[in-house]
C-alpha cells in the first residue's frame, strides 16, 4: 500500500528484492517491484541499492540467526509505466526494513530527481 | 499517511570528463532507439570529500528509447590525488524530448545540453575510503554538445537522519 499527494495505489504481490551481504557488512540490493495505481495505471520499479547493515564482526553472528535488526535502504530506479510521464522518470528512494533477518514491513519514500539547467 | 523518512544530503564531490570527440551512434534493432557510446580520456575531480583524476579509460553506452529516454550506462575510474583507485560504474536517466529528437540523435543532431538524474555504485579497497562502499550516492549532471563535448556532475550522499 502506498500514498502520496499525487501517487495512489498498491505493491503488485510477486515482486522480489535481492540482498547481497557483502564482506563489510553492506547489503547490495537488487529488486523488481510492480506498482498498480488506483487508476490502473502500472509502475515497474526495477531498483539497484544498498543498506549499510553490520559491521564485520557482527556478520558471523547475523548468518548464524543471532542478530536481528532493522536497517536503513537506499536504492535507485529508471521505472517504467504505462503513463508516459511516470515512464520518463528516475527515482531514489529512502526506506526502512523493520528486520533483515526475518522481513515483514519495509517502508520507503520515493522521489523523482532531475538537474536543472546550467 | 505517516511523516517522510528524514534524510540528508551530502555533498561529496564534482567531476568533469573528457571525451573522444569521435563518440558513436548507431541503432541496434533490440530496441528501436539508439546506442550512443562516447569515451572517456580524462577528466577532474574535486571536492569536499575526493580529489583527484578520472584514469583515460572507460566511457558512456548509453541507450536511448523510441518515448526520448536516454539511459546513462557508464564506467569510469578515479585516481585520487593520495593515490586511491575508485571505480565509479553509474546508471542514470535523462529526457531528450520526443521519437522526433531520438530520429534527429540517429543524425548526429543533439540539443544544446542534457541533464541527468544520476545513481553511482562506487568502490574502492583503499581504507582510506572505505566509507564510500558504505554509501549510497546520486548526482546531478549536464552534458553540453559543444566543442569540446562538456560532461560535468556533483555528486552527493544520502543518509537518512538520526
Amino acid at each position: 500500500m502506498f500514498t502520496q499527494t499525487e501517487i495512489i495505489g498498491e505493491v503488485v504481490p510477486g515482486g522480489e528484492v535481492t540482498q547481497l551481504l557483502r564482506y563489510n557488512g553492506v547489503f547490495e540490493l537488487d529488486g523488481r517491484i510492480t506498482l498498480k495505481l488506483n487508476d490502473g495505471t502500472l509502475v515497474y520499479v526495477p531498483y539497484t541499492g544498498k543498506a549499510d547493515f553490520c559491521t564485520v564482526d557482527e556478520i558471523k553472528e547475523f548468518a548464524a540467526g543471532n542478530i536481528e535488526k532493522g536497517v536503513d535502504v537506499y536504492f535507485a530506479s529508471p521505472i517504467e509505466s504505462t503513463d508516459p510521464k511516470l515512464d520518463k522518470m528516475f527515482v531514489f528512494a529512502v526506506g526502512k526494513l523493520d528486520n533483515a533477518k526475518k522481513p515483514g514491513k519495509l517502508m520507503l519514500d520515493i522521489y523523482e530527481y532531475e538537474c536543472l539547467p546550467l | 499517511m505517516r511523516d517522510l523518512i528524514p534524510y540528508e544530503l551530502e555533498y561529496l564531490f564534482s567531476y568533469a570528463a573528457d571525451c573522444d570527440p569521435n563518440f558513436e551512434v548507431y541503432d541496434p534493432s533490440i530496441f528501436g532507439g539508439f546506442r550512443l557510446t562516447g569515451y572517456i580520456v580524462g577528466g577532474w575531480v574535486k571536492g569536499d570529500k575526493i580529489n583527484g583524476k578520472l584514469k583515460p579509460f572507460g566511457g558512456d553506452w548509453c541507450h536511448g528509447t523510441p518515448n526520448g529516454t536516454q539511459n546513462v550506462n557508464v564506467r569510469a575510474t578515479i585516481e585520487t590525488d593520495d593515490g586511491a583507485k575508485i571505480y565509479m560504474p553509474y546508471q542514470g536517466r535523462n529526457d531528450i524530448g520526443g521519437y522526433e529528437d531520438v530520429l534527429k540523435y540517429k543524425k548526429f543532431i543533439f540539443p544544446e545540453q542534457v541533464r541527468n538524474a544520476i545513481h553511482y555504485q562506487l568502490e574502492t579497497d583503499d581504507p582510506r575510503y572505505e566509507w564510500l562502499n558504505h554509501t549510497f550516492c546520486i548526482g546531478f549532471g549536464v552534458a553540453k554538445f559543444t566543442d569540446p563535448v562538456v560532461v560535468r556532475y556533483d555528486v552527493y550522499a544520502v543518509r537518512t537522519k538520526k
